[in-house]
């Protein structure tokens, strides 16, 4: 209960923050909802005074209606524009917290835990919902206004008739009940929609549909993507059937206790008891319970479906606290590196998973110098990069940075002073401007920096390639965008690595998988350039390769192999050693020989 | 009728077809519920009417006399008439759910018919159709077609009771539901006027502002930039970006659904005189006697129910957005699309010399769309079945393009291209098997991953077995938790995610799979840019071993690879420089030679200390 309080309090406050007017107007739509009780007495006045032939009885009878006509109109008409904006304004900020929350993150755990994938996919999909969840809150006010006065106008007649309320009841177990199924619903669905989703996206990509053309894989692909669509759809169809039934038997009951309280009516009529007029407003009222308490009811019910992706969204907000708090540090990153990195008992397990990607590596890397890892794939090679960058936490072990823990150094510090070039690099659908010029972001427009950084990064030729220069869109799906090769791709995220002109660190994780060799040649001439650049202040270069020619020019080389550190010094020593090293760089000198 | 007119019901006729197609005859059910859960509530009025007008009768003899029995009657069909509407509605309630999830699904279906159903890609690309696919991707994704049913009941039972109250007030008099239809029908106008353009915005302009700000979105919230994203501190930038982006295109949208003011105000005018004019003559009637109560609370009733031929709001909204976009999504067509059959002739070309196809290019020419130069230019190219081709040059030298030509996702402007003697690449294309360099990771069980190279085999445990192990991924499955169930995306329960270079030694069994299959040309990009070196160098031992049964088109930047191949092409300027085996284009002195120096004497300088080295090793 507290934790709903504290969702409804986080999105009244969201729609608030987001636009004051339009949520105070909000608020006094209920207001509006008299208009049934009210309309219902004048209906009485009105057969009343038909009965009696008396004029003003009915003069105030149709003015009264036609006053409450317009008057719900009216607010039926402004409530809905203001509705709709606020939950088009109001779902962008819940969205943009999520975005925020989720972008700001500092680990990576959240792309690889099931469990967290299935509220972050909700999340995803529930924009509308939580941008409705004002709109919800309020017709739930509305709701508890009508079906008051609803009830308080009945008792007015007769408070007998109250005695139609334990017909309506059932309505809240009814909904409460299929919120519960409800939820059941969107748990057991969210694995098959995230796989819908990624079919889906197989479906539409470029990539995916040339392989899938070749391999004939047209019909199989589609054909999973509808059977996973159809599983989805079968629980919710399933559960909707279960929902309209229970639906169907509450409406039954209260059509029973309505019956009932019209025949009374009626009875007590036929004594003389009560006018036609009262009748009548008994129907309407009857009705009107139905129309505007047990309907809406249900449609409150909704308000369950609100309140859970409040709280996924309240469950992101604390979950972010809490890491930020537990993941940043408060010593500020150094301005030089004096001693260098000391990687001491380190251990690491990637979140959820049994296996040790890291065991007890204990290393150093000497302040000013180059150093290349190597190991076969899967050795733990870009794990200590991910450990290095802080996107995950050893799990047992320190990193010490100049002797500093590196924990207890303040994150976005230390990031601000690392650079990176991933084998998996992102390719940022922007200017090319931008999709460089982000390695800096403080000089991101630039264009100065980027040509430079490019023509560092050997990549300079891909700008001029380009229809617009800088400027040009990449990425084909926008107006006027170019599609670029993968070499191009990776060529920009090289110069994206080498935007920022004082890291303390960079990272290049396989930066040249996909040139061609003279790319490559050239690359490494400037970059050994480059790198001495940065031992003035210490700074450290990290190079994962597979090429050993390019291995070579690192001052020190650490071998990995299953976890654990296997080899570590200068290519010569390494050689002389016959180790796992020598072996792999004989292996691919010899193809050349 | 006007032309707009004519518009509108070919709208419908989508609208209706497309859900026709997805729920076949279901719909008939689906109209009939409505047709009861609309007209219920005015056999509702009219039994109310009759139940006040039997009051009297049974005020006098009491409710068991015969005269108090028309009561009783009435509010039985009163009680009858709100349970049929409640069982019409609950029924229409589920129907509902059924139709437009079965039209969600149908929307999928026919968006993948087409971006799976060309043979190539070339025509997906067509500027002009490009833009209208995006549209209706945008639609798909967007599930603007998601509510249609519920939106089509929610207003076709709104309006069948709003004529329902028409037809009873014709019996108080002509013109009294005429003028109120008219009120209601003005204030239709200003909602349709305020939100057409709305929903037009949102369809052109405003979706292409709103693709910009959900691809911000996701940069921030997807795998895919998110280690950028925190090395670099893009976390706050982005999200900028992404706010921006987003006012950006709600901005236009607000801009024009403002409201018609005046048109508002007329509307509420008209509301005011019309109900005033229509109850102040009921009332008089009544004043009079003219009118009895009990038909007076009856027309009343319909009074009121004329609302229904007002505005309804948010469903009026969904079916206008769901008529905007219908016929975008039913009538996309792209000429010559069609999926091919389910299981395609893999048996189209004789296979000769056991399955080895031949290749051969001549005078190919062929441009991008999106260029200006031509890519390839007059490239000729034979190469006999069986035989293990490397294809080499720089990046953007048109590698790629011509690899994706031979796999006929792309036809030749000029020159032709025949596989296996007389067929068309298309024709071929059952027997290709082939590596891209964005090879796809299918977030699906390793069995898929592999076994889609070759699907009729998937089931054949030895054949993946074998096809896994030649790629040098025997070890991936040993540790994989679900061995070849194992979902390969840590986004799935029990699911495992892989390295770079372990994906691409699936991607390579898939390939590989495929030639277990029957293919007769392998076509390999890139194959081995993430693997490691003892991987690479074992593989490329067994490399004609592998090939042996097979035509093999190799393209890599590894030159050291490159040389056990049969013959070396290079590629240069789109079309072939130099052709001929490793040694004679080393002695040729060329580029391939220029090259291979390049990065082989990277290793030279070091040869010198690993002579000895190794010198010391035979010798111990």
């Amino acid at each position: 209960m507290r934790e709903q309080l504290r969702t409804v309090r986080m999105l009244v406050a969201t729609a608030w923050r987001t636009d004051p007017l339009r949520s105070a107007g909000l608020l006094l739509e209920p207001i509006g909802y008299l208009r049934f009780p009210l309309f219902a007495w004048f209906l009485k006045l009105l057969i009343e005074g038909a009965m009696r032939h008396d004029a003003r009885l009915l003069g105030i009878s149709v003015a009264g209606i036609v006053g409450t006509r317009v008057f719900g109109f009216m607010g039926s008409w402004v409530g809905a524009s203001i509705r709709i904006r606020l939950t088009e304004a109001v779902g962008f900020a819940l969205d943009r917290e999520i975005t925020r929350l989720v972008s700001g993150l500092p680990g990576l755990e959240h792309h690889e835990r099931p469990d967290y994938q299935d509220r972050l996919e909700l999340l995803r999909q529930q924009q509308g919902v939580l941008g409705g969840s004002l709109n919800t809150l309020i017709v739930t006010a509305n709701t508890v206004v009508a079906g008051v006065g609803t009830l308080a106008a009945l008792a007015l007649v007769s408070p007998w008739l109250l005695l139609v309320v334990p017909f309506a009841l059932p309505a809240l177990p009814i909904a409460a009940t299929q919120q519960r199924w409800q939820k059941e619903v969107e748990d057991r669905v969210a694995e098959p929609s995230r796989r819908s989703r990624h079919l889906r996206a197989l479906t539409v990509d470029r990539n995916a549909g040339m392989e899938m053309r070749v391999f004939g894989l047209q019909h199989e692909i589609l054909a999973r993507f509808a059977r996973s669509l159809q599983d989805t759809r079968a629980v919710v169809l399933a559960a909707a059937r279960r929902a309209v039934l229970l639906d169907g038997a509450g409406d039954l009951l209260y059509l029973a206790g309505f019956a009932g309280a019209v025949a009374y009516m009626l009875w007590r009529a036929s004594r003389g008891l009560a006018t036609a007029g009262d009748v009548v407003m008994v129907v309407y009222l009857g009705q009107q319970v139905m129309s505007s308490v047990v309907e809406p009811v249900r449609r409150v019910a909704g308000l369950g479906e609100v309140l859970r992706a409040g709280a996924r969204l309240t469950w992101l907000q604390d979950y972010a606290r809490t890491l930020g708090r537990m993941r940043n540090g408060s010593r500020p990153a150094p301005a030089r590196l004096e001693e260098g990195i000391v990687f001491d008992h380190v251990s690491f397990r990637y979140p959820g998973t049994e296996q040790w990607a890291l065991k007890d590596v204990s290393f150093r890397i000497p302040a000013g110098s180059v150093i290349a890892l190597v190991g076969e794939n899967g050795a733990g090679k870009t794990t200590l990069v991910k450990l290095l960058a802080r996107m995950y936490a050893p799990t047992e072990g320190r990193i010490l940075v100049d002797g500093v823990d590196l924990a207890e150094i303040e994150i976005e510090g230390w990031r601000a002073r690392l650079s990176a070039a991933f084998q998996d690099f992102a390719r940022m659908e922007l200017t090319a401007q931008h999709t460089v010029g982000v390695g800096d972001l403080p000089r991101v427009d630039d264009a100065g920096a980027t040509r430079a950084a490019l023509e560092r990064a050997g990549a300079a030729g891909v700008l001029a390639a380009l229809p617009a220069g800088a400027g040009t869109q990449l990425g084909a799906r926008w107006e006027g965008g170019v599609d670029l090769s993968t070499g191009q791709w990776q060529k920009l995220a090289l110069g994206r690595a080498l935007m920022r002109t004082d890291p303390l660190l960079v990272f290049f994780d396989e930066p040249t998988a996909s040139l061609d060799a003279l790319a490559e040649h050239a690359l490494f001439e400037r970059y050994a350039r480059e790198a001495r650049s940065g031992a003035g202040r210490g700074a450290v270069t990290v190079l994962v390769s597979h090429r050993f020619s390019t291995v070579r020019v690192a001052d020190l080389i650490l071998v990995i192999d299953g976890g654990g550190v296997r080899e570590l010094g200068a290519h010569d020593d390494l050689l002389q050693r016959e180790g796992l090293y020598a072996e792999l760089y004989l292996m691919q000198a010899r193809s050349y020989a | 009728m006007t032309n707009g007119r004519w518009q509108g019901l070919a709208r419908w006729r989508a609208l209706l077809q497309l859900m026709w197609r997805a729920a076949g005859g279901r719909l008939v059910l689906f109209g009939v519920l409505i047709l009861v859960a609309g007209l219920m509530p005015t056999a509702v009025i009219l039994m109310t009417g009759a139940l006040v007008r039997a009051i009297p009768a049974a005020v006098e003899h009491g409710l068991s006399a015969p005269q108090g029995h028309a009561a009783v009657l009435a509010l039985t069909g009163l009680v009858g008439g709100l349970v049929a509407a409640s069982l019409a509605n609950s029924a229409l309630a589920y129907l509902t759910r059924v139709i437009d999830t079965a039209t969600a699904v149908e929307v999928h279906r026919l968006v993948g018919d087409v971006t799976l159903g060309t043979p190539g890609l070339a025509a997906l690309e067509d500027p002009a159709f490009a833009d209208e696919l995006q549209a209706v991707i945008d639609a798909e994704r967007r599930a603007t077609l998601r509510w249609s049913a519920a939106a089509l009941s929610g207003v076709a039972t709104t309006r069948l009771r709003g004529a329902g109250a028409f037809v009873v007030l014709l019996s108080f008099s002509w013109w009294a539901p005429f003028l109120l239809a008219a009120a209601w029908h003005l204030t239709n106008v200003v909602f349709v006027k305020a939100s057409q353009r709305g929903v037009s915005v949102q369809m052109n302009d405003g979706a292409t502002r709103m693709r910009r700000a959900e691809y911000m979105r996701s940069l921030a919230l997807e795998p895919a930039a998110a280690k950028e994203i925190r090395v670099f501190g893009l976390s706050g930038w982005v999200v900028g970006r992404y706010g921006q982006a987003w006012l950006d295109a709600l901005s236009v949208l607000w801009d024009n659904r403002r409201a018609n003011r005046s048109l508002t105000a007329a509307a509420i005018v008209a509301l005011v005189v019309s109900h005033g004019a229509v109850l102040a003559a009921m009332g008089s009637a009544a004043a009079s006697g003219a009118l009895s109560a009990a038909t007076l609370l009856v027309l009343v009733q319909a009074v009121l129910a004329t609302s229904d031929l007002g505005l309804i709001g948010d469903w009026q909204w969904s079916l206008m957005q769901s008529l905007a976009v219908v016929q975008r999504v039913t009538g996309l067509k792209v000429p010559g699309a069609a999926l091919p059959a389910a299981a395609p002739p893999r048996a189209l070309l004789a296979p000769p010399q056991g399955g080895k196809l031949s290749v051969r290019l001549d005078g190919v020419r062929f441009t991008y769309p999106s260029r200006d130069r031509a890519t390839l230019d007059g490239l000729t190219l034979e190469i006999p079945a069986g035989q293990s081709v490397a294809i080499v040059g720089e990046n953007g030298a048109g590698k790629s393009t011509l690899i994706k030509l031979l796999c006929g996702l792309y036809e030749p402007d000029a020159g032709r291209i025949t596989v296996g003697g007389s067929a068309t690449p298309l024709e071929a294309r059952g027997r290709i098997g082939v590596i891209f360099q964005d090879f796809v990771r299918y977030p699906l069980p390793l069995r898929d991953n592999v076994g889609f190279g070759h699907l009729p085999l998937i089931g054949d445990a030895a054949a993946l077995d074998a096809s896994l192990r030649d790629a040098g991924a025997g070890r991936i499955l040993s540790r994989l938790p679900n061995g070849w169930d194992t979902v390969l995306s840590r986004e799935f329960e029990g699911g495992a995610d892989l390295s770079g270079g372990q994906w691409q030694r699936v991607a390579l069994a898939r390939a590989l799979f495929a030639v277990r299959g029957g293919a007769g040309l392998l076509i390999l990009d890139e194959p081995t840019a993430a693997l490691d070196v003892r991987a690479e160098t074992e593989l490329f031992e067994r490399f004609l071993e592998l090939t042996r049964d097979v035509t093999t088109i190799l393209v890599s930047h590894r030159l050291s690879s490159v040389r056990r191949a049969d013959r070396i092409v290079v590629v240069e300027g789109g079309r072939i420089v130099e052709d001929g085996t490793h040694d004679q284009l080393m002695r040729a002195g060329g580029r391939y030679a220029e090259m291979f120096s390049l990065q082989a004497e990277r290793f030279a300088l070091a040869q010198a200390v690993a002579e000895p080295a190794a010198q010391e090793v035979c010798d111990a």
